[in-house]
C-alpha cells in the first residue's frame, strides 16, 4: 500500500464519523418523538436523566394526562399504596409523573421546571417537601454535581424574563458551587448578573450556540434513560382490592406494614433495617442531637420554586411529610427543632397565599406510616392519597392567587429560627 | 486565550488537531519540523499553565532553567572526569526541586509553590539523563533538544515516561512518509480507545458508581461493601490512567512520535512480578532500572550481603518504599510501597520453590487462570490501601 | 571475541541453572520467566569480573538483549 492509501484509510474513517455524528446533529433539530408507551415508562422511571433532560420530561408536563409528583427519595418507595400503583390501579384520569429522586432538593426542582415554560401554566401538581433538604449547607455540592443540568441553566440564561431579586439571588447560589464557577462561561455570566448587570453580547451568543447544541443532543439521547418501575407497579396492582375504599386500603396498609416491618422495634422495612441499620444500630444512638433545619440557604431555593408555581399560576398540592418517631427518639433528631421547621415552611407558604397544604408532621407516630427513618410508606401513601384523589379528581382546577414577596429570598429569612 | 490541562476536554482535542495538522502534512511530506514542533510546545504549554495557573507556569520555566543548567554542566564535566562524588551530588541536584515539594507539607507550605503539574514526570527525565551522562552513554547533547525531551507536551502530566536517547533519535530522524501514515493510523486508534477508557468507562466507574458504593459502605455496607468499593476503584484506577496514557501515546504518534507503552493488560499476570511488568509499565521500568539495578549491583559487586537473596529483598523494600513516598508522604501510600515490597518477596519466594520443585508441582491452564484470580486481588487490596479510603472509613467511625 | 560469547553463555548458564540457554539460542529469556532484574544484575556483575566487559545497567534494554544470541552479541560488541 502506499503511503497516501495508507494515510487515507486512517484519516477516512474519522472524517466519515464526524459526518454522521454533524448529520445526527442536524438532523435532530427537527425533533425526535416519543412514544406514549415510552412516556409511561418515563413517568415512573426516576431516572436522574429525565430530571436533568429536557424533551422527555417537558413533554410529561405539558402531557394532560400526567401531573408532575415533585420530591425526592420517598418516590422511589414503590408499595402498593404508591401514588403510582394507585392512579393505575383505579383508573383514574391522570398518572404521576414522577420528579426527583435522592438528592434533588429545590433548587434541582426549579431548575427542572423552569426550563417547562409556558407548558406548566394553569397546570396542578403535587410537590413533597422533605425536612431534611433544609440543613445547614443546604445543597451540597455532590448532589449539585450529580444533578446539574447545563441545558437548564443555559435556557435560564437565554430566557432572561426573571424578577431583578431572585434573578441575583439564583446567579449568587450558582456561584457558590464549584461545577459552575469551573466553567469561565457560565461564571463570567452569573458574576456579572450577581453584579444586577446583563451578560455581554458576546457571552449571549456563545450561551445560544451552548443551548443549541445541548438541546440537540437532548433530543437525540434525552429518551436513552434505561430505569424502569413498571414491573413493580404492576406487582403491587395485583396487592389491591378491586373497588376503591380508602378506608380498606388504610387496614391493608397497616397489615402489609405490620408484615414487612417485624424485625426491629421502629417499625422500619426488614430489609432496609437489615442492609442499613442492624450491623451499626449503636452507631446511630444520639447521632443526630446537633442536626437542624432551622437555618439554611434551602429556604431561598425553595422560594425560587415558589416563584416559579406563582409565574405559571399552578395549582400546587405541599405535602410535609413527618419524620419517623420511634427512630427520631432513638437518634436524638429534636421534635421541638422539626416542628419549627414545619411552622416555618407553613409560614413561607401561607404567607404568600399557597394554601393547599398537606401536613401530616403530627403523624410521624402513627403504626407504619412511615417506611424507613425518613420517608413515607404503607399508611403515609394512603394519607397522601386521601388528599391527592379530592384535588385532582373531584375539585375543578382553580387559578389561585399568589402574593409572591421577595423577603423570602433574603438571608435574613433563610437564617431566622421561627418558634412553632 | 482557552485555559485547560492536558486531555481535559473532548475541546482539548479539537484543538490539537488543528495544530498538530500542519505538522503532520511536514512530517508527511517529509520536512524539517523542529521549529514548528518547538513553537507548538510553547503554545500547548501556555494553555495548561498560563491563566490562572500562571504560577506553575513560572514553577516549570525555573525548573526547566535549572535542570538545563544541571545536565549541561554535568555532561561537560563528564567529558573528562567521572568522579562518583560530582555524579551523587548531580543526581541529588535533579532530585532536590521534587523532593521539596513532595516534603513542603512537613518542611513548609511555602515550597509548594516550587510545584506544578508533572514535576514528577520531568524529575523521572531528569535523573534519566544525569544517570545515563554518567554511564557514558548519552554521547550527544544539546539543551535544546533536553528541553524538548523534558517539556514533550503529550506526555507532560502524567508520563509515559520515555528515555533521552530513544526520543532525541526520533527527534532528529523523522519518521518517513509511510512509517507516519502507519503512526497516523495508530494513534487514531490510540485516542479513541482513550476515550472509551478514560471518558466512558472511568467516569462511569470513577464518577457515578464509586460514590454510590462509597455511600453505601459508610451507612453499613460492611465487608462485602468495602470488597465491592475495591473492585470498582481499582478499575477505575486503570481505565482512567490507561485512557490518559492512551491520550499521550495517540497524540504523540500524531506528531511522528513512537513512546513506550505504559500498561500491558495488567490484570491478565500471574504473579506481582508480572503485574509490574505490566502496570504503569514506564514508571516501573524507571525503578527497576535506577534503583533497584543499580543498588543491587552495588550490593553485589562491594559483597555487602552474602545471601544475594537478601540483597534483593533489601533493594525491593527500598524500590517501593520510594515509590511510596513519591506518591505522598501519607501513611496509607507508605503502606502501599511496603505491601508491595513483601507481596514480591514472596513472590521471588516462591519462585524459587517452584523453581526447586518443578515435576512435583502441577501446572496447566487451571492453575494459570487461578494465579491469574488470585494476583488481581492481591493487587486489587494493595489500590484499596492507595485509595485512602480505609483512613477515611476509619476516621468516620 | 568468540571466547566473549562462550563465557557469556557459561554465566548465563549458571545464573539461570538451565543448560536450554545452550540448547535454544532464541529463547525469550524475559518472557519465559528464566532471567529477571536480580538475574541481569549478577550477570552484569560476572562478566565484568570475567571478561573484563563493563555494561551499564541502563544498557541493558530487555527488548535489544532478549535471548542468550542477543546477549551474546551485544556483550561481543561491548567488548571490542
Amino acid at each position: 500500500m502506499s503511503a497516501k492509501r495508507k494515510l487515507l484509510s486512517a484519516v477516512l474513517p474519522l472524517m466519515i464519523a464526524f459526518a454522521l455524528v454533524a448529520g445526527a446533529f442536524l438532523l435532530a433539530f427537527g425533533g425526535v418523538g416519543i412514544s406514549e408507551q415510552r412516556l409511561n415508562t418515563a413517568a415512573s422511571s426516576l431516572s436522574e436523566l429525565i430530571i436533568k433532560g429536557e424533551s422527555v420530561k417537558n413533554h410529561g408536563a405539558e402531557h394532560p394526562n400526567y401531573v408532575l409528583f415533585c420530591g425526592s427519595s420517598e418516590l422511589r418507595r414503590f408499595d402498593p399504596f404508591h401514588p403510582s400503583v394507585l392512579a393505575e390501579k383505579y383508573q383514574r384520569w391522570y398518572r404521576p409523573f414522577l420528579l426527583g429522586t435522592a438528592g434533588t432538593q429545590s433548587m434541582i426542582h426549579f431548575l427542572a421546571l423552569q426550563s417547562v415554560g409556558d407548558g406548566l401554566s394553569g397546570q396542578r401538581a403535587v410537590f413533597i417537601i422533605s425536612p431534611q433538604w433544609f440543613q445547614d449547607e443546604g445543597l451540597d455540592e455532590g448532589s449539585f454535581d450529580e444533578f446539574f443540568s447545563p441545558i437548564q441553566v443555559f435556557e435560564w440564561i437565554c430566557e432572561d424574563d426573571a424578577d431583578p431579586v431572585s434573578r441575583v439571588y439564583f446567579a449568587k447560589r450558582m456561584l457558590a458551587f464549584e461545577l459552575v464557577r469551573q466553567d469561565g462561561l457560565l461564571n463570567g455570566v452569573f458574576e456579572k448578573i450577581a453584579a444586577g448587570k446583563t451578560a455581554d453580547r458576546s457571552e449571549m451568543i456563545r450561551c445560544r450556540d451552548r443551548l443549541y447544541a445541548l438541546s440537540a443532543e437532548d433530543r437525540l439521547f434525552g429518551n436513552f434513560f434505561a430505569e424502569s418501575h413498571r414491573g413493580a407497579i404492576r406487582a403491587h396492582m395485583k396487592r389491591l382490592p378491586d373497588v376503591y375504599d380508602a378506608d380498606r386500603l388504610d387496614n391493608l396498609a397497616f397489615q402489609i406494614g405490620e408484615r414487612e416491618s417485624g424485625n426491629n422495634e421502629f417499625q422500619i422495612q426488614n430489609r432496609y433495617y437489615t442492609d442499613r441499620i442492624k450491623l451499626r444500630l449503636k452507631f446511630f444512638k444520639g447521632r443526630q442531637k446537633e442536626v437542624s433545619y432551622d437555618k439554611s440557604p434551602e429556604y431561598g431555593d425553595f422560594q425560587l420554586v415558589l416563584n416559579e408555581i406563582a409565574k405559571n399560576k399552578m395549582d400546587v398540592l405541599f405535602i410535609i411529610p413527618p419524620v419517623n418517631q420511634r427512630w427520631a427518639e432513638y437518634i436524638g433528631l429534636s421534635k421541638d427543632m422539626y416542628l419549627r421547621f414545619e411552622a416555618k415552611i407553613r409560614e413561607q407558604l401561607l404567607a404568600q397565599g399557597f394554601d393547599r397544604i398537606l401536613d401530616l408532621s403530627r403523624q410521624g407516630g402513627e403504626p407504619y406510616f412511615m417506611q424507613d427513618p425518613t420517608h413515607l410508606g404503607w399508611r403515609g401513601w394512603v394519607a397522601i392519597d386521601r388528599a391527592v384523589k379530592p384535588f385532582l379528581e373531584e375539585e375543578p382546577a382553580r387559578g389561585p392567587e399568589y402574593k409572591i414577596d421577595p423577603y423570602y429570598f433574603s438571608d435574613e429569612w433563610c437564617g431566622k429560627v421561627v418558634s412553632e | 486565550m482557552i485555559f485547560m490541562s492536558p486531555y481535559e476536554t473532548p475541546f482539548y482535542f479539537i484543538v490539537f488537531g488543528i495544530a498538530v495538522a500542519p505538522l503532520g502534512l511536514l512530517l508527511f511530506f517529509g520536512k524539517k519540523r523542529l521549529w514548528y514542533q518547538c513553537a507548538l510546545t510553547v503554545f500547548f504549554l501556555y494553555m495548561s499553565f498560563g491563566g490562572a495557573r500562571y504560577k506553575q507556569g513560572i514553577a516549570l520555566a525555573a525548573y526547566l532553567i535549572f535542570q538545563t543548567a544541571l545536565a549541561t554542566a554535568y555532561f561537560k564535566y563528564r567529558q573528562k572526569h567521572n568522579a562518583a562524588p560530582v555524579f551523587i551530588i548531580a543526581t541529588l541536584l535533579a532530585v532536590l526541586p521534587l523532593a521539596l515539594v513532595k516534603l513542603s507539607p512537613v518542611l513548609s507550605e511555602s515550597l509548594s509553590a516550587a510545584g506544578f503539574l508533572g514535576i514528577s514526570y520531568l524529575t523521572f527525565r531528569s535523573v534519566q539523563v544525569v544517570v545515563e551522562t554518567r554511564d557514558g552513554l548519552i554521547k550527544e547533547f544539546g539543551p535544546l533538544r533536553y528541553v524538548l525531551f523534558l517539556t514533550f507536551f503529550p506526555a507532560i502530566s502524567a508520563g509515559p515516561i520515555d528515555r533521552y536517547r530513544r526520543f532525541s533519535g526520533e527527534l532528529f530522524a523523522p519518521p518517513g512518509p509511510d512509517r507516519y501514515a502507519e503512526l497516523v493510523g495508530q494513534g487514531i486508534q490510540h485516542i479513541f480507545m482513550g476515550f472509551l477508557y478514560n471518558y466512558i468507562i472511568a467516569h462511569l466507574l470513577g464518577h457515578m458508581l464509586l460514590p454510590l458504593v462509597k455511600e453505601y459502605v459508610l451507612s453499613g455496607g460492611g465487608f462485602l461493601g468495602i470488597l465491592y468499593y475495591m473492585y470498582v476503584y481499582s478499575l477505575y484506577l486503570f481505565f482512567d490512567f490507561a485512557g490518559y496514557s492512551k491520550f499521550a501515546i495517540g497524540a504523540a504518534c500524531l506528531m511522528g512520535y513512537d513512546i513506550p507503552p505504559n500498561f500491558n493488560k495488567p490484570f491478565s499476570s500471574g504473579n506481582i512480578k508480572e503485574f509490574w511488568n505490566r502496570w504503569h509499565m514506564t514508571l516501573s521500568f524507571w525503578f527497576r532500572d535506577y534503583v533497584y539495578m543499580r543498588l543491587m549491583l552495588f550490593f553485589l559487586k562491594k559483597k555487602v550481603f552474602k545471601s544475594k537473596v537478601a540483597a534483593s529483598n533489601l533493594a525491593y523494600f527500598a524500590l517501593f518504599l520510594l515509590m511510596g513516598l513519591w506518591h505522598g508522604i501519607t501513611w496509607y501510600y507508605i503502606a502501599y510501597g511496603l505491601y508491595h515490597a513483601a507481596m514480591i518477596c514472596l513472590t521471588d519466594a516462591w519462585l524459587r520453590f517452584k523453581k526447586k520443585h518443578k515435576d512435583g508441582l502441577p501446572h496447566g491452564r487451571f492453575t494459570r487462570a487461578l494465579s491469574v484470580v488470585i494476583t488481581f486481588h492481591a493487587v486489587c487490596a494493595g489500590f484499596l490501601i492507595f485509595s485512602g479510603f480505609l483512613n477515611e472509613l476509619s476516621e468516620r467511625m | 571475541m568468540m571466547e566473549t560469547k562462550e563465557t557469556v553463555l557459561d554465566i548465563l548458564e549458571e545464573i539461570t541453572g538451565t543448560d536450554e540457554v545452550r540448547e535454544n539460542p532464541d529463547l525469550d529469556l524475559f518472557g519465559e520467566g528464566i532471567l529477571d532484574s536480580l538475574g541481569v544484575v549478577q550477570f552484569l556483575v560476572e562478566l565484568e569480573a570475567r571478561c573484563g566487559v563493563s555494561v551499564p545497567a541502563s544498557e541493558f534494554d530487555r527488548s535489544r538483549w532478549a535471548t542468550p544470541r542477543d546477549i551474546a552479541d551485544r556483550a561481543a560488541e561491548w567488548a571490542q
